[in-house]
């Protein structure tokens, strides 16, 4: 699998990571080993077989639709750098 | 009394032959002298370890505790600790304080232990070394010049270097059993969904799982009795029958089926670990155990998997990270956009930024059947291989690692060659089966593990045939003398 470098900035938007200019060569040339590695997954004969998204999935284990923990927004909102009227700030989104 | 066994300490504590507070001080004193050496912890919680220790002796002079009452542990740094800074070996999380604990914690501290601090890990568990965790890697306490494995290397060297009896661990895809092989000690993965993953921070959903790195096989049964549970908070948290895991441990192992992968012994396995690894198997036919020649044909699609499918998860359970809530924000960010982004790149190392992208690669528009679906039938077939290895024997055994630790930026630079180190291991969490490492002996005074796998919720016969194996060898008992 050959990544383009417009590929991997893709990515980089896509994933929300700033890939440094200086790094973009070296980050594509290991994306592009690990995807060779993945490739050997073409080689299974996967016809007919069912994927298998998780080890329990022939359940899901599902609980009453009712509250069981208790509000503590402060105490998580303690962990953000800034907090303003019990609302999370983040930059102006619109003008 | 660093050299005593959790079920020896448990013994002394009972018969009053030295307290919590002694036991404990007698580690933080190993701590302060060896952590420097081995970079093992990244927390140590001393004061708050005196005051368990002290509540604990006064629980022990009553009639009714829990076994593990007064006993010293040191958790993962990627169990949320209520209080305690809980990084993930990240810089994202460098100043994250959860106001909870995990479920295993919880768990474990109800039982009456001693926290001693947090251990040292690859960044968000994701790495085979240690070398990718912010706070520099953790050393081997074997050979300070080599790696002690990862994720979970700080537990682990944490055990060999005898400044903890117990440390709890994760295992994604060898965790838990890479390092315990590579650092000589035991640990164990058990069946998903057997501990729960309540505040443990989430690297690949349907394949991690919590479990106990510590001296001895009998030791990780007395830490599973209290670390499994169903937790109503993790939605995939088994409803299993409770057991205590020392019950069979003595059971003789006369007539037991072990398996032997053939494809487990192949040309990336060193020949002297091979050799090592049979010498050991010789102990186990030596007490009436048969070995049965298996076949495991798709292995070699197992690392291959889950580097579509570990990544693909991870990618999506690291989205949360976005500098907002809670962990690192860039400065002076310009827009939203560039809060999220510099944030993250920023806050994460090079291999989390890397299977970030190979996880978002995998599940993007044109690429999700090539390489997930494909992925998720391969996952399939490893299954069925194991149910059908299961048809025929009771548990399977190989190496844990194809060789011993190796030397500092030996694999950095190479990414595969890194995810390689993991090919024996991969497999058991692709299909969710319980499995353990237990030290085998040594190949140039490096310990090798010995890798058992169990069918679904089999810990109870893994353990008892590691320990039968521990009553008649010594390797268990073996420490890094260097440093003692």
């Amino acid at each position: 699998m050959k990544l383009k470098k417009d590929d991997v900035t893709q990515l980089g938007i896509l994933s929300r990571l700033t890939i440094d200019e200086r790094t973009i060569s070296d980050v594509t040339s290991r994306l592009e080993n690990v995807l060779r590695l993945v490739d050997q997954l073409q080689t299974a004969d996967t016809e007919n077989i069912e994927p298998m998204a998780h080890p329990q999935q022939d359940f899901q284990t599902l609980r009453k639709d009712e509250i069981t923990e208790k509000n503590d927004q402060k105490a998580f909102q303690k962990l953000s750098k800034d907090i303003c009227n019990d609302l999370y700030l983040v930059p102006k989104v619109i003008e | 009394m660093h050299d005593m066994s959790i079920a020896s300490q448990i013994l002394g504590l009972k018969k009053r032959e030295f307290s919590s507070v002694e036991l404990t001080l007698h580690y933080l004193g190993r701590i302060k002298r060896l952590n420097p050496i081995f970079n093992a912890l990244i927390t140590v919680t001393e004061e708050q370890a005196l005051e368990s220790a002290k509540r604990a002796d006064e629980t022990l002079s009553g009639n009714i505790y829990n076994e593990l009452c007064g006993i010293p542990v040191v958790h993962k740094d990627i169990f949320c600790t209520r209080g305690v800074k809980t990084s993930c070996g990240s810089k994202m999380l460098h100043n994250f304080v959860p106001p909870y604990d995990a479920t295993v914690v919880e768990n474990l501290s109800q039982a009456g232990t001693v926290m001693l601090g947090k251990a040292n890990m690859d960044e968000f568990a994701m790495g085979s070394s240690n070398e990718t965790s912010f706070y520099g890697p953790v050393k081997n306490p074997w050979d300070i010049t080599r790696v002690p494995g990862g994720s979970s290397g700080g537990s682990a060297a944490a055990v060999a270097a005898r400044m903890t009896p117990a440390a709890t661990a994760t295992d994604t895809g060898g965790s838990i059993r890479q390092p315990a092989a590579l650092c000589g000690v035991t640990g164990l993965k058990p069946t998903y969904g057997l501990v729960s993953r309540w505040g443990m921070i989430a690297f690949a959903s349907s394949l991690d799982q919590g479990g106990p790195i510590a001296r001895t096989a009998e030791d990780c049964a007395i830490l599973l009795n209290t670390m499994a549970s169903y937790d109503h908070r993790d939605s995939t948290s088994l409803k299993f029958q409770e057991k205590d895991y020392r019950d069979e441990i003595n059971r003789s192992i006369s007539g037991c089926r072990i398996g032997i992968p053939r494809e487990y012994f192949s040309n990336s396995l060193s020949p002297s670990v091979e050799a090592t690894v049979f010498k050991a198997l010789g102990v186990l036919t030596d007490l009436g155990a048969i070995l049965v020649d298996v076949s495991l044909p798709n292995t070699k699609l197992s690392v291959p998997a889950y580097y579509v499918i570990a990544p693909a998860e991870a990618s999506a359970n690291l989205a949360r990270f976005d500098g907002i809530r809670f962990g690192h924000r860039c400065e002076n960010p310009q827009s939203l956009e560039d809060l999220y982004c510099r944030t993250r790149a920023e806050g994460f190392g090079e291999e989390v930024q890397r299977r970030i992208l190979i996880g978002t690669y995998c599940l993007s528009a044109g690429y999700h059947d090539a390489y997930y679906k494909k992925a998720q039938q391969v996952r399939h077939l490893i299954k069925q291989d194991f149910t059908e290895a299961f048809s025929k024997v009771d548990v399977v055994a190989s190496p844990t690692c194809p060789a011993p630790a190796f030397k500092f930026g030996e694999k950095s630079d190479d990414p595969v060659k890194m995810y390689l180190e993991d090919i024996y291991t991969i497999a058991t969490n692709l299909a969710g089966l319980p499995g353990m490492s237990i030290p085998c002996g040594f190949v140039d005074r490096n310990p090798i593990g010995l890798q058992l796998i169990g069918n679904y919720l089999q810990e109870a016969r893994i353990l008892n045939i590691a320990h039968c194996m521990q009553k008649e060898t010594d390797w268990h008992n073996s420490a890094p003398k260097e440093h003692s």
